[in-house]
This record gives structure tokens, C-alpha cells and sequence, in this order.
């Protein structure tokens, strides 16, 4: 036992500093992936509530192929299809050789990708559940689109989004993990280089499942705040 | 070899690791629902495994698949007491503890949408059965898991979808399923893009044909909804 | 009508037009109001009274004729297929001079009743916040509700919410109020404290545009009552003549059966 805590311990033997920082670089890649798979939710959910016919389809067919592939398989195709892309570009240059991409960059693409599908249809949901009457009201004093959007529309969609949305950062949290396949030393990756090179697997595993646990439970609780700020004056369902 | 003949024979080498991808998924669904289904009603019946099943559903549910996979395959290995047991000619062979993590995993989720499927069913078709002198047994056997069931079936269906999707991590620890395969040939082809074009319509075939499946079952199990009947 | 009856009109809509679909729901209505007129319209479900009332602020836009509102006429365009206003911008100012009280509130839930009041005099009309504010808590005094301004939407009734959305149309200042069905929504008895309140508007010689099934009411409000049938207006008048003595079969009738209510 105290060879596990000195192991894990923020001493000169110890993983502490290595697994704060790699729980740090899961949020972060997270973080990102979230966010651009806000991004891509947004556009998404507009496509699908557009009036144009082209629209609609170029966004069911992105949500049923994202929604029907292995995360794994859309990491790959970033990471090897983008590496291939740069690598083809260098050579053109009169480079030689293979060039590997960022990483951090493709698992926030191919992770914020993939959560966009689940977005589209939480944020398309959210739109529609806001009350028609409201934005009418809206309509009628006279605000422009911005300042219907900033003012009525936003808020209000932020609202009825949030718990899906909540749910998707929980996804999103523990599909980064599948980064680690690039090589981006985040908290999965790093607790297997522990595991293998310590001859104390299960140490270290019991302590990746012990900051993922932190990590989805924080952020569980953060949610849970917003939400009731969000949910102030509304009647309870 | 031209770009056709190269898709061909990508999707010919993709295809023999088909079975495996199945394989795994319905074992692992299969596994995973009867421990749903007995978590479920553990956490409803009784006070003293309540806890124990919201810790395992929180624990399993709160971390990533991969992990939970890792720490089967060679975390457990850690321990000379597990390497002395019988389970170790099971947990060292990658097929079985792809299926242990896999089954664990889904019946977390799983045990969360059959205990909404119970807390659906009304309490009117309970006390009926009770009164017609059903025991505790044929009562959960015969009305009560049926309803659940039924209410359940679309929500598990994505589940069942997700964990298609699911079985690809079988890859990291060796299983040449079709993600294990598609990885290989990327790696000696640098063709992601086709690789991922050929693999990908594999998935949305079969998670195709598993929702068509689940849909049908659904009309079969609820006749009430369809015109079908009549 | 002429131009010169227009111009000097709070609101005024000339030959208007308007179908959904294969449904020609208003079939070249005219009407003039001018200042200080109070307007009843009454007609059957169904027979084009919300569409009319809403073709005034431009939430629906007609097929044809037009719409001005203190004089101004809208500019509408045909393009792409559709019939839409020329300068949005142009829309937008109109609407802020006018107030508009929905049959279902349609408070914004997510804004205390204060809040509610408050939102477009400073973000649309950009007034000095202090002096909205100050408005504001008049007209909730004035409609009833001066204990109820920092109290979210769904924590009141219906007549309070909807006298809330009266304070939050009255707070732009508008040159006319449109009011569709305000308390058919209601609970039979909350429907008094929100006729006491459109009563009291009247009285103070605001023009008008009141959408009602409640005949007494109307009756006793309005300079003038409208019978809507069929799209088209088939009798207007005083109050008097048409509640008592109309001339139209169709009105007599519609007319008795709810006044016997
Ligand atoms: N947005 C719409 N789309 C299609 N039909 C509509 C729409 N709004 C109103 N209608 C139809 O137009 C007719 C007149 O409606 P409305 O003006 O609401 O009547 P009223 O307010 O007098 O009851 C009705 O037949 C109604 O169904
Ligand atoms: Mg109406």
C-alpha cells in the first residue's frame, strides 16, 4: 500500500505531477472537442429547421453516419486521412518523409465531430420546445434577429438545451480517451504508460478510474448548477 | 491496382472481421441485458443492494469504456492470486475479457433504462396481478418485466446501436474485428480515406439493420400501434 | 378611403389579403382607425379576426393591399415568390410604436415581470434604463400588479400574467393597442380583473383594436364595432346598432347567440 500512494505521490518517484497534468490535457482536449461539437451542432440543428430541401438532407445524412460509426474509425480517418493530407502537401513542397498532425488538433475534430451529430438533435429539440408565443412577442416589439437571438431566442434555448448538453459534455469526457490512440498524452494515455512501465497496472488504472470519476462528477455538479439557475421561475415539468 | 479494385479488396479483407464485430455484440448485449435487467430489479427490491448497484452504475458510467477494458486485460493480471485462479485462463485471452468489459459496461447503462421501464409500469397492473394470487415471481415474470420491457425497447435500442459501435475498442487489445482490420490496412496503405469510406458503410449496414430489427420487434411487441393488426 | 383618411389614421389597413395555402382567410379588407377610436371586432371562429389583428404588426404579411400605421405605409415587395417587407428595419420601428396583447400572454419565461416590461423600452426604443424602469413600476402599479414586479411569469395567474403583458405593451408607449381575444384564455373568473384594466384604457381615450367574444364588454367599450364573416367585414357600426339592431341576418344571429350567454 505505501508503495502504491509513493508511486502515485508528487515525489521524485512519483506520477502525481505526470497524472495532474495528463487530467488537465483530458479537460482541455474536452474542452475543445465540446465546443466545436457546439459548433457543429449549431450547424447542424440549423440545417435541419432551414426552409432549403438540400439543407435537411447533407444534415441527416451527417448525423446518421456519425451516429452509426465507431468514434475509433472517425479518430483514425483524421488522424492517418489528415497526417496523409499534410504529408502529400509537404511532399509537393520538396519535403521527404512522413508528417504526423497534431494531435490534440485531430482529437478535438474527429471527438467534436462525432458530439455534433448528438448536438444537432439536442439543440434542434431545444429550439423547438422554445414557446412559439415568445418569439412572437418578440417579433412584435419590434426587436431585429440579433437582438431577438441575444435577448429571447438565446437564453431561452440555452434553457431547454442544457440537460442534453450536459449529458454531451459527460460523453465527450470520457470518448477523449480514444485520443489516446494518437499518441496525445492525456489522462488514458498517460495511466497505460504507468501501467506499463511501474509493473503496477492495476494502480494505476484504479487511479484513472478515480480522476475520470472526479472529473465527471465535478463537472456533473457544476451542471446541475446551471441548470437550476436556468431553471429559475420556470414551472417544474 | 486501380482505386475500385483497391475498395474491392478492402472491403473483402473488411468483411471476414464481420463475424467477430457481430459476435461480440450479441454476446455482449445478451450478457449485458440479463444484468441489466437483474440490476434493475435488485436496485427495486431491495434496500441493502441499492447502494451497491448505484455505486456500480455510477463507477461504470462515470469512466471510459477503454479504461474499463484496460483494467480487465491487464490490470488484473497485477495480482498473483488472480493469475493462480481458474478465471485466469479466461481474463488472459482478449476475446473473453472484450466480453466482460463490454457486458459490464452496457449493463450500467442498460440497468438505468429498465429501471425507467419499471418505474413506468402502472401500479393498477400490479395490484391486478396481485390480486389474481400471481407470487412475487410469476407477477415480475409475467406483467410486470413484459410492461417494462416494452416501454425499455427504444432507449435500449440505441444502447444496442452504441455498443455495435462499442465492440471497435476490441481492437486496442488485438481482436481483428473490422476496426482492428481497418487499422491494419490504413497502416500499410496510408489510404485512410477509403478505408474509412469501406468500414464505415459495414457499421451503418449493420446498425441499419439492427434498428430496422429493433422497429419491427417493437410493432410485433406493441400490435396496438401499427395498422399491422386488424 | 383616401390618402389624406390614411394619413391622418393611428392604423389603417386597405384591400388586404390573405391566404394560407388553398385558404383565402382574408378577402380585401379595409379599415381605418383613427386616434382615439376604440374598434370591437367580433365574428365567428375562424373567420379571419386574429389574422386580420396580426396583419397590422406584420406577423403575418398579406398578399396583397396595405397596411399603415400612424400614417406611414408599410413597404412590402414581391420577391422570391413571397410577399415581404422592403426594409425590415422600417417593420421593426412600426411594431415598436404599436402594443400588441396576445390570448395566451406570451410572457418571456425566462425575464421576471419587471424584467418583461422593461425590454424593449431599453433595448429596442433605447430609453435610459432609469427612466424605463421608473415606467415600468407606474404601470404595474396602474394594472395591479406594483407587488408582483420582481415575481417570474409562471408564478401568476392567468389574469395576472396577462395583465402583466397589458403593462408590457402599454410601456411602449404605442400609438394604438391590438388586443386578440385577451382573456379567452382565462379562467371564467379572472376575465373581470383584465376587462377592468382594458376598461380603464379605454377611458383614458386610447385608440384601440380590441378582438372579443365578450359582447357586453364590447358593447359598452367601443366607438365602433366590426362584424367579421367569411374574410371580409359583412357590418360595422356603432355599438349600438349593431349589438341592438344590426342589419345583417348573419349578425343578428351571431350577435344574439352570445349576447344570451
Ligand atoms: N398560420 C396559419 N396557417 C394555416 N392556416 C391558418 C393559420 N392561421 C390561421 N389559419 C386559418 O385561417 C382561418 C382564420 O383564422 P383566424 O384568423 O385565427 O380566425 P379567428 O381569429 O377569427 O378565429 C382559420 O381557418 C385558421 O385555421
Ligand atoms: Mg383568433
Amino acid at each position: 500500500m505505501f508503495s502504491s500512494v509513493a508511486l502515485l505521490g508528487f515525489g521524485q518517484q512519483g506520477w502525481g505531477d505526470q497524472l495532474l497534468l495528463a487530467t488537465l490535457m483530458t479537460l482541455a482536449v474536452s474542452v475543445a472537442a465540446f465546443l466545436a461539437g457546439i459548433g457543429f451542432g449549431i450547424l447542424g440543428a440549423w440545417a435541419k429547421l432551414s426552409r432549403a430541401g438540400w439543407a435537411h438532407v447533407a444534415a441527416d445524412t451527417y448525423t446518421t453516419v456519425m451516429r452509426g460509426i465507431p468514434d475509433l474509425l472517425v479518430i483514425y480517418l483524421f488522424y492517418f486521412g489528415g497526417s496523409g493530407a499534410v504529408s502529400t502537401l509537404a511532399h509537393l513542397l520538396g519535403a521527404q518523409g512522413f508528417y504526423g498532425i497534431n494531435p490534440f488538433m485531430v482529437g478535438t475534430l474527429a471527438v467534436g465531430i462525432v458530439s455534433g451529430a448528438y448536438q444537432t438533435e439536442v439543440l434542434r429539440g431545444a429550439y423547438l420546445a422554445i414557446p412559439t408565443g415568445e418569439l412572437e412577442a418578440a417579433r412584435a416589439v419590434g426587436m431585429g434577429r440579433m437582438l431577438m437571438l441575444r435577448r429571447i431566442t438565446g437564453p431561452r434555448l440555452l434553457h431547454y438545451a442544457l440537460p442534453g448538453l450536459g449529458n454531451m459534455w459527460q460523453q465527450v469526457l470520457k470518448e477523449s480517451a480514444l485520443i489516446s490512440v494518437t499518441g496525445l498524452v492525456e489522462l488514458m494515455r498517460q495511466v497505460h504508460i504507468g501501467a506499463g512501465s511501474s509493473g503496477q497496472p492495476f494502480v494505476f488504472y484504479l487511479a484513472g478510474f478515480t480522476l475520470y470519476l472526479v472529473l465527471t462528477t465535478a463537472s456533473g455538479g457544476f451542471l446541475r448548477l446551471a441548470e437550476a439557475h436556468s431553471a429559475r421561475g420556470q414551472r417544474r415539468a | 491496382m486501380t482505386e475500385i479494385d483497391f475498395l474491392a479488396d478492402t472491403m473483402r479483407r473488411l468483411l471476414v472481421g464481420v463475424p467477430l464485430t457481430i459476435a461480440l455484440a450479441v454476446v455482449s448485449v445478451a450478457c449485458g441485458m440479463a444484468l441489466a435487467i437483474a440490476l434493475a430489479v435488485l436496485r427495486a427490491g431491495s434496500r441493502i443492494a441499492e447502494p451497491l448497484v448505484r455505486a456500480y452504475v455510477f463507477v461504470l458510467r462515470g469512466t471510459p469504456l477503454l479504461l474499463q477494458i484496460f483494467m480487465i486485460y491487464y490490470g488484473l493480471g497485477q495480482f498473483s492470486w488472480v493469475r493462480n485462479s481458474i478465471a485466469w485462463d479466461l481474463l488472459r485471452q482478449p476475446w473473453w475479457c472484450a466480453i466482460l468489459a463490454l457486458s459490464l459496461n452496457t449493463a450500467a447503462y442498460g440497468s438505468e433504462i429498465v429501471r425507467g421501464g419499471l418505474n413506468s409500469v402502472p401500479s393498477g397492473a400490479v395490484e391486478a396481478a396481485r390480486v389474481a394470487g400471481m407470487t412475487a415471481l410469476t407477477r415480475y415474470r409475467r406483467i410486470v418485466l413484459p410492461i417494462a420491457m416494452r416501454q425499455a425497447l427504444p432507449a435500449y435500442g440505441n444502447e444496442m446501436v452504441i455498443m455495435v459501435k462499442s465492440t471497435s475498442l476490441a481492437s486496442i487489445i488485438t481482436l481483428m474485428e473490422v476496426t482492428g482490420i481497418a487499422y491494419a490496412i490504413i497502416s500499410e496503405t496510408y489510404r485512410a480515406i477509403e478505408v474509412f469510406l469501406c468500414a464505415g458503410t459495414i457499421y451503418l449496414v449493420l446498425n441499419f439493420l439492427l434498428t430496422r430489427g429493433i422497429g419491427a420487434l417493437e410493432r410485433r411487441l406493441n400490435p396496438q400501434l401499427g395498422q399491422a393488426a386488424h | 378611403m383616401d390618402d389624406t383618411a390614411i394619413a391622418a389614421s393611428a392604423v389603417a389597413v386597405r384591400n388586404l389579403h390573405k391566404r394560407f395555402g388553398d385558404l383565402e382567410v382574408l378577402k380585401g379588407v379595409n379599415l381605418t382607425a383613427a386616434t382615439g377610436e376604440v374598434i370591437s371586432i367580433i365574428g365567428a371562429s375562424g373567420s379571419g379576426k386574429s389574422t386580420l389583428l396580426r396583419c397590422i404588426p406584420l406577423l403575418e404579411v398579406p398578399e396583397q393591399g396595405e397596411v399603415a400605421i400612424a400614417g406611414e405605409v408599410v413597404r412590402l415587395i414581391q420577391h422570391r415568390g413571397r410577399r415581404q417587407p422592403v426594409d425590415a428595419a422600417q417593420v421593426n420601428r412600426l411594431r415598436a410604436s404599436l402594443g400588441f396583447v396576445f390570448q395566451s400572454f406570451n410572457l418571456w419565461q425566462h425575464m421576471t415581470v419587471l424584467q418583461n416590461v422593461v425590454e424593449a423600452p431599453i433595448h429596442v426604443q433605447r430609453r435610459p434604463r432609469a427612466e424605463a424602469v421608473a415606467e415600468a413600476e407606474a404601470l404595474l402599479e396602474k394594472v395591479g400588479l406594483a407587488d408582483k414586479r420582481h415575481v417570474w411569469p409562471a408564478q401568476l395567474s392567468g389574469g395576472q400574467q396577462q395583465r402583466a403583458a397589458i403593462a408590457r405593451a402599454l410601456a411602449m408607449r404605442p400609438r394604438a393597442l391590438l388586443f386578440d381575444e385577451p382573456t379567452s384564455a382565462l379562467d371564467p373568473e379572472l376575465v373581470g380583473e383584465v376587462l377592468l384594466v382594458i376598461r380603464g384604457l379605454a377611458e383614458e381615450g386610447r385608440t384601440m383594436l380590441i378582438v372579443t367574444h365578450e359582447m357586453a364588454f364590447a358593447a359598452e367599450v367601443s366607438t365602433r364595432t366590426i362584424f367579421l364573416h367569411d374574410g371580409g367585414i359583412e357590418e360595422e357600426g356603432p355599438p349600438s346598432r349593431i349589438f341592438r339592431n344590426p342589419e345583417s341576418e348573419r349578425c343578428r344571429q351571431f350577435v344574439q347567440r352570445h349576447l344570451n350567454r
